[in-house]
């Protein structure tokens, strides 16, 4: 079994947009190459500006999203997709329980193995 | 000693899942109990400053929290951090605009959540120092497989990214 946070499904949304969103100006501050003096200089604002949108989400507004597209000479695109699960994962899970899989227990396409392979499988299907 | 799995298996961890159905973790977030009855209890309760952010805590907490379970990239945003103390402790923080999590990475791309508190708090009271030891106590009494921790000081020593 794994906790989940008490957090209602809005609030998950909510969370992970906003959150996601000022990672997203913050990388593409990095891709810029400029400074956060030279995108103050480029908006006309003074650098703390700067720095409380990049820190803090509460200063993020269409706007501010807008005009750090302008300085960093870059178009903003928001579209509503389609739901997608994630592809990429690091470990294995098996009943809310984690196992790590080590390559002696690896199987093969095709149902071939490899023939000195000694499989562990006790511990890969608990 | 035991493993991961096996203290998750006698309910000394938890394993926290900030993801929804279908999604696949890339690291891996556990808790102690404390720690779970501080998301549960106290958690809620820190008073939020909209100056801060636009997210209430418990918001801000998941967030990071979801974004490190799925592998996302901290190395820029300063929101994953060992802190430096002297001797070193090998202990980690989350940093929210308003809530600060301690912990200790016990194996690379896992992480074990210890202590949490409002960011407000930590700095009136002057309690780093404090969950720095704290943690570090708890990380000696566990009964963990050695090495408890890693002792690396950069990120990539303790964090791969999915992209």
């Amino acid at each position: 079994m794994s906790y989940q946070m008490r957090i209602d499904p809005k609030s998950r949304k909510s969370a992970r947009f906003i959150s996601g969103l000022q990672k997203k100006i913050q990388r593409a501050l990095l891709e810029s190459g400029k400074t956060q003096q030279e995108i103050a200089s480029i908006l006309g604002v003074d650098r703390s500006v700067v720095n409380r949108r990049l820190k803090g989400s509460a200063n993020l507004t269409a706007r501010s999203i807008a005009e750090f597209a302008y300085a960093f000479d870059k178009d903003v695109k928001i579209e509503f997709v389609d739901k997608d699960a994630a592809a990429l994962t690091n470990w294995t899970l098996s009943s809310g329980k984690v196992i790590e899989i080590d390559d002696t227990s690896k199987s093969y396409a095709r149902g071939t193995v490899e023939p000195d392979t000694k499989y562990v499988l006790e511990r890969a299907g608990s | 000693m035991a493993t991961l799995i096996e203290l998750c298996e006698s309910r000394v961890l938890e394993v926290i899942d900030p993801l929804e159905a279908g999604e696949l973790p890339w690291r891996m977030l556990y808790a102690t109990m404390e720690f779970i009855e501080w998301l549960d209890g106290e958690l809620p309760e820190i008073e939020h400053n909209i100056l801060y952010s636009d997210l209430t805590p418990i918001e801000q907490v998941f967030a990071v929290f979801y974004e490190y379970v799925v592998g996302e990239n901290f190395s820029s945003d300063r929101r994953f951090k060992k802190l430096h103390y002297t001797p070193d402790h090998h202990v980690w923080e989350f940093k929210t605009d308003e809530v600060r999590v301690f912990g200790w990475v016990p194996q690379k791309d896992a992480f074990i959540c210890c202590f949490g508190d409002s960011k407000d708090n930590i700095e009136v009271n002057s309690s780093y120092g404090r969950y720095i030891a704290q943690t570090a106590y708890v990380r000696n009494m566990m009964d963990l497989d050695e090495p408890k921790c890693l002792e690396g000081r950069s990120y990539l020593d303790v964090v791969s990214d999915a992209h």
